[in-house]
């Protein structure tokens, strides 16, 4: 190992070398023991640093940091003027959040189904047989879809509410507010569909959305007709 | 609650905060609360160790309250860890103007930080290597966490410290080359 090699091996590691440096290099990594086991160290290193999940704080500043922002312009949580503000937000500017929210909807009641309830044998097969909106997406799938896969939510959110109080109330209220979101984002959705039917962004992110819920209720479905 | 609702709700931890997101921007301190828990620990090292010091409850305070407040700007284009790190990052820098940094300990080249290769459990091998990352001279420090943990280019590293990118290049190969020793090939 030289000076010269060692300085090339953090270069090569970040795909930085060119051609003709990354030539001469491999071939004398191929020779050169020390200089290979000095890239699979820094190849530790930089994984390391990748995986790294960091260190918690000595003192738990959280307390300092919420008695801040509760004195802050957006403050603590008002139920009217949290609505208020999320009227103004528009249901598709976070996709990921609402397609999230909406899986949370559909697992936390699974899951719930699944530990509380013997779901009857008919409810099951007509989650786990309907039939998934196509790919492609179009107008009518996306109503097909809401159409088909509405009751199957309205069956597992009647079964959360008959037996919320099985669970603990900071559950029951996380899943409640969680709720509250999803059900006026997918108002909105279907008003902004309403209004601009052809949109394909849109149509796209509903579209998307019931695929995600189909998949997800299927495999609670099938897990619950494995236990029951 | 949090743990609860991560491990039976299965959701993976970007869904969690993109949902926490959601409520956070519209006033719900306990979802900004869940955010806050799940990234602290990150931006505590991060902190630390672009500031050199390991006092830093006033600049996390500071980041995670800039947070809040900026939090409707995220556009969820981006991971909001990504976006956190990055408000992150430019917070603690400026921290770093106001506080100074601990460079005057150490001279540039000064690579002469006691290295002993890790032995033992995976965790051993964690707070050794932490360790070993506290006693990296400080410029070389800054360049290696921005770098390898933040995943910034040389380009924005030397923009961001006022130096070279070709200091920032070689203080980063030094600092990977004084940390590979705990790491058995």
């Amino acid at each position: 190992m030289t000076d010269n090699w060692t300085t090339k091996l953090s270069a090569y590691l970040d795909e930085e070398l060119d051609s003709v440096d990354r030539g001469m290099l491999e071939a004398h990594l191929n020779e050169c023991a020390e200089c290979r086991a000095d890239l699979e160290q820094l190849k530790g290193v930089k994984s390391w640093a990748r995986e790294f999940d960091g260190k918690q704080p000595e003192r738990d500043v959280w307390p300092a940091i919420a008695g801040q922002i509760r004195n802050s312009p957006r403050g603590v949580v008002d139920l009217g003027t949290a609505r208020e503000a999320r009227t103004r937000r528009r249901w598709y500017a976070r996709p990921q959040a609402l397609a999230a929210a909406i899986g949370l909807l559909v697992v936390g009641s699974g899951s719930w189904w699944i530990a509380r309830a013997t779901a009857p044998q008919d409810r099951i097969a007509a989650v786990i047989d309907v039939s998934a909106p196509p790919e492609g997406f179009s107008v009518a799938a996306a109503i097909n879809a809401a159409q088909t896969f509405g009751p199957a939510i309205e069956d597992l959110e009647r079964l959360l509410l008959s037996e919320q109080n099985a669970l603990d109330t900071a559950t029951v209220r996380v899943l409640r507010e969680k709720l509250a979101i999803i059900d006026e984002a997918m108002a909105e959705a279907r008003e902004a569909l309403a209004q601009d039917p052809a949109s394909g962004y849109l149509i796209d992110h509903y579209t998307g959305m019931m695929r995600k819920k189909l998949t997800v209720l299927r495999s609670v479905a099938r897990r619950v007709q494995a236990e029951t | 609650m949090e743990s609860r609702l991560s491990k039976e709700l299965e959701l993976n931890p970007a869904e969690a905060d993109a949902i926490d997101v959601e409520f956070a921007v519209n006033g719900d301190t306990l979802a900004f609360e869940r955010l806050y828990r799940r990234h602290v620990a990150k931006v505590h090292s991060l902190a630390r160790w672009l500031l050199g010091r390991e006092d830093v409850d006033d600049v996390l305070q500071d980041v995670f309250i800039r947070v809040w407040h900026k939090l409707d700007t995220f556009r969820g284009n981006s991971a909001f860890s990504t976006w956190l790190h990055r408000l992150a990052t430019n917070v603690i820098l400026r921290w770093r103007e106001k506080l100074g940094t601990d460079e005057t300990r150490h001279s540039g080249s000064d690579f002469d930080m006691q290295t002993k290769p890790a032995r033992g459990t995976d965790s051993g091998l964690k707070i050794d290597i932490e360790t070993a990352v506290d006693g990296l001279p400080p410029r070389a420090r800054q360049v290696f966490v921005l770098h390898e943990m933040e995943g910034y280019k040389h380009e924005e590293i030397a923009s961001m410290l006022e130096i070279s990118v070709g200091t920032s290049r070689s203080q980063l190969h030094h600092a990977r080359m004084a940390l590979r020793t705990h790491f058995v090939a």
